[in-house]
C-alpha cells in the first residue's frame, strides 16, 4: 500500500529513532536533578566509568547516588512506562473497549491484596517479600477472573464484565483487611504503595521487569497482524484467519503477566496504559506494528519525566507517582477525546 | 461442486436453528438464501464460513470437509461479509480493506508484494477509488457495506459469502451491488429479503424456514405465489416475463381475517 498505513509505518520508524536517544537524554538529564548538584557530563563521566571508558571527577558519594539510586529508579520508570502503555494498548485492541487498561482484569486488585496480607497480616513471616506477595495476588485474580470469563461464555464482553467483578472483590478485600486489621502506619504505606511509587527500585528489580517488558512486548508485536484483525469484532476476526480464541488466551496472559511483575514492583501506576496507546493511535494511526512501539517509547519518556517530577516537586515529601500520572493523564485524556470528536 | 453442506444442523441454546440442511453450488453460482426473519439464513452462512461448527452433518469445499483446513487456509478461501459491523478503532477505507489481506500475510502484519495490486482492484471493484481515504466513521450505510465487500474481495477468495448486504442501500445500490456480486468469478451464497433482487440475480435459491430447507431450485421454480404464502403468509401474484426465466413478484395488501394471527411467528431479530 503507497497510502495510510506506509505513511504510518514510515512516522513511527521516525518517532522511534528519534524518542530512543530522546529516552537516553531524558535519563541522563533527569538524574542529574535533585541534590548533589551533578551536571549531565557528570553523569555521562559515572556511565563511562562503569563501562571502563575513562574515569569520573565525581565524587563516591555522587557516583553512588547515580548508580544505586537514581539510575535503577530511572531505568525501572521507563520499563514501567513502556510495559504499561504496551499492555494497555492490547488489551484496548482485544476487548474492543478504548477504556481497557492494563489492570482491568482484576490485577491491581489481586496485587493490592497481596500486598495488604503481607504488609498488615505479616503472611510468610518476612519470607514473602512484598512484590512476590503481590505478584501471587495478580496472578490468582488473573486467574479467578478467567474463570469467571470462561464459566459465563468467553466472549469479550464476559471478559471485561469479570475483570470487573474481580477487580471490586478484591479491592472490598483489601479494603476489609486494612480496617480491620491495620495500624496508622501500615494504612498509610498500603495507601502509598497503593498509589504507585518507584522509590524503592533495584537493580535486581530494573533486570527482571526489562527482561520480562521485553519479551512481552515481542510477543505482543508478532501477533500485531491479528490485533489489527479485531478491529470489527471477533467473528470478522476469524473470518480474516484468525484463532481467536487462541490468540486472547496468550495476549491475556501475556499482559496479566507482565502487567503483575510490573505492579509487583511498582504498585498501581495508572492513566500510563489507559491514554498513552490513544496518544500512539493519534500519532501513527491504529496498526498495531507501528502503534505499539510508539506506545512503548512515549510511555518510557513520559514515566521517567512524572516519576522526577514526583520525586522533586514537593521535596523533601515524595508524591506517589500515580498521583503523577494521573494529574498529567486525566488532562491529555480529555485533549485527546476532544480531538477525536472534532476529527469524527 | 464449490460449496456443498450435507445434513447440517446446528444448536443454540437448546433449540435447533439450523436443521438438516442440505445444499450445493457449482463453481461460479450465486444462490440466494430467503426466509422469513429467524429462518437460520445468517446462521447457516455462519456454518458455511466456518465460524460455528455444525452440530451434526458437515460443510465441504470441493468435496473436503472444512474442518480439515486451517483458519488461515479457509479465510484465504471464503470471504464472509456480515449484517453490520461496528467498530471503534479510526479507520480509514483503505485500511478495512487492508484487513482483508490478513489471512496472506504473517502474524507479524508484514506487507507482501500482492497486497497492493489487490486492494486496488477491490477498491475498483466496489467503487471506492474516490473515498479511499476517507474515515470508516464518516460513511453512510451503504459506503460501509461497499467498503466491507471490498474487504472481502481483497481476501482473494474463490467464495463469497454475504448476509443481506443490500440492508441500508437504496434501490440503485442495491442493484449495483448485487450486478457486481453476480458478475464475480466467485461462487457465493447470499442471504436475502426481498425476492424480487434474489429472482434477479441469483442462479439458483434456497427457502429456509424455521432452520429447514423448504424448497430449492431456480427463481422461476421456486418463488411460486403459492411458496410465497406458505412461508411468509403474504398474499402475491407471480408475474413471468416473457423474455427472462426470472419471475417477479408483486405482493398484495394483507386481507383482514376474522381468525388467526398473521405471521406471528417472524420476530424483528434475525439474530439466528
Amino acid at each position: 500500500m503507497r497510502d495510510g498505513t506506509a505513511v504510518h509505518t514510515r512516522r513511527a520508524a521516525g518517532i522511534v529513532a528519534v524518542g530512543i536517544p530522546a529516552l537516553v537524554l531524558s535519563m541522563m538529564v533527569v538524574a542529574t536533578i535533585g541534590p548533589a548538584g551533578l551536571t549531565v557530563a557528570d553523569v555521562a563521566a559515572i556511565l563511562g566509568e562503569q563501562f571502563g571508558i575513562g574515569s569520573a571527577d565525581v565524587s563516591r558519594i555522587g557516583t553512588g547516588i547515580v548508580m544505586d539510586l537514581r539510575l535503577p529508579r530511572i531505568l525501572l520508570a521507563a520499563i514501567c512506562g513502556a510495559g504499561l502503555g504496551v499492555c494497555g494498548a492490547v488489551l484496548q485492541s482485544l476487548l474492543r473497549n478504548p477504556l481497557a487498561d492494563p489492570f482491568l482484569l482484576g490485577i491491581s486488585g489481586g496485587a493490592s491484596t497481596g500486598a495488604v496480607l503481607v504488609i498488615v497480616l505479616g503472611l510468610g513471616a518476612g519470607t514473602i517479600s512484598l512484590a512476590a506477595g503481590a505478584f501471587l495476588g495478580a496472578i490468582i485474580a488473573f486467574a479467578l477472573v478467567m474463570v469467571l470469563a470462561t464459566v459465563a461464555g468467553g466472549g469479550t464482553s464476559r471478559v471485561i464484565l469479570a475483570g470487573v467483578a474481580g477487580t471490586q472483590l478484591f479491592s472490598a478485600l483489601t479494603s476489609f483487611i486494612v480496617i480491620t486489621s491495620a495500624d496508622a502506619e501500615q494504612t498509610r504505606s498500603v495507601l502509598y504503595w497503593l498509589l504507585g511509587s518507584l522509590s524503592g527500585a533495584r537493580w535486581g528489580d530494573v533486570v527482571i521487569t526489562g527482561l520480562v517488558s521485553l519479551v512481552g512486548l515481542v510477543v505482543c508485536l508478532s501477533r500485531a497482524g491479528s490485533l489489527d484483525a479485531f478491529a470489527f469484532g471477533q467473528d470478522s476476526a476469524a473470518s480474516l484467519g484468525v484463532h481467536v480464541r487462541a490468540l486472547r488466551w496468550l495476549l491475556l496472559t501475556v499482559t496479566a503477566l507482565l502487567t503483575a511483575t510490573l505492579v509487583a514492583v511498582s504498585g498501581v501506576i495508572g492513566f500510563v496504559g489507559l491514554v498513552l496507546p490513544h496518544a500512539a493511535r493519534m500519532l501513527v494511526g491504529p496498526g498495531h506494528r507501528a502503534s505499539l512501539p510508539v506506545t512503548a517509547v512515549l510511555g518510557a519518556v513520559l514515566l521517567v519525566w512524572v516519576d522526577t517530577l514526583a520525586r522533586t516537586v514537593a521535596e523533601p515529601e515524595e508524591i506517589p507517582v500515580g498521583v503523577g500520572t494521573a494529574l498529567v493523564g486525566v488532562p491529555v485524556f480529555i485533549a485527546i477525546l476532544a480531538r477525536r470528536k472534532v476529527a469524527s | 461442486m464449490s460449496i456443498q453442506v450435507r445434513g447440517a444442523s446446528w444448536w443454540a441454546g437448546g433449540s435447533r436453528i439450523v436443521n438438516r440442511v442440505s445444499l450445493e453450488v457449482p463453481v461460479g453460482g450465486m444462490l440466494g438464501l430467503i426466509g422469513p426473519n429467524g429462518s437460520g439464513k445468517s446462521s447457516l452462512l455462519r456454518l458455511i464460513a466456518g465460524l460455528r461448527a455444525p452440530s451434526e452433518g458437515a460443510v465441504l469445499l470441493d468435496g473436503r470437509n472444512i474442518t480439515g483446513l486451517s483458519r488461515r487456509d479457509l479465510a484465504r478461501r471464503v470471504a464472509f461479509v456480515e449484517q453490520e459491523v461496528s467498530t471503534e478503532v479510526d479507520l480509514t477505507v483503505t485500511d478495512v480493506v487492508a484487513l482483508g489481506r490478513t489471512p496472506h500475510r504473517s502474524a507479524w502484519g508484514g506487507s507482501r508484494d500482492g497486497d497492493g495490486p489487490a486492494i486496488d482492484h477491490a477498491l475498483r471493484c466496489a467503487g471506492l477509488v474516490d473515498l479511499r481515504h476517507r474515515r470508516w466513521h464518516s460513511l453512510s450505510g451503504g459506503e460501509r457495506q461497499r467498503t466491507q465487500i471490498a474487504r472481502a474481495l481483497a481476501q482473494e477468495p474463490s467464495e463469497l459469502l454475504l448476509d443481506e448486504p443490500t440492508n441500508h442501500l437504496d434501490v440503485a445500490h442495491q442493484l449495483e451491488l448485487l450486478d457486481l456480486v453476480s458478475r464475480l468469478p466467485l461462487t457465493s451464497v447470499v442471504a436475502l429479503h426481498d425476492l424480487n433482487l434474489a429472482a434477479m440475480f441469483c442462479d439458483a435459491v434456497l427457502v429456509l424456514s424455521g432452520g429447514e430447507v423448504v424448497a430449492d431450485g431456480s427463481p422461476g421454480d421456486v418463488l411460486t405465489e403459492d411458496l410465497v404464502r406458505r412461508v411468509y403468509d403474504v398474499d402475491c401474484a407471480v408475474a413471468h416475463e416473457p423474455d427472462s426465466a426470472r419471475p417477479h413478484i408483486k405482493f398484495l395488501p394483507p386481507r383482514r381475517r376474522a381468525t388467526g394471527t398473521p405471521h406471528a411467528t417472524a420476530g424483528y431479530a434475525d439474530r439466528a
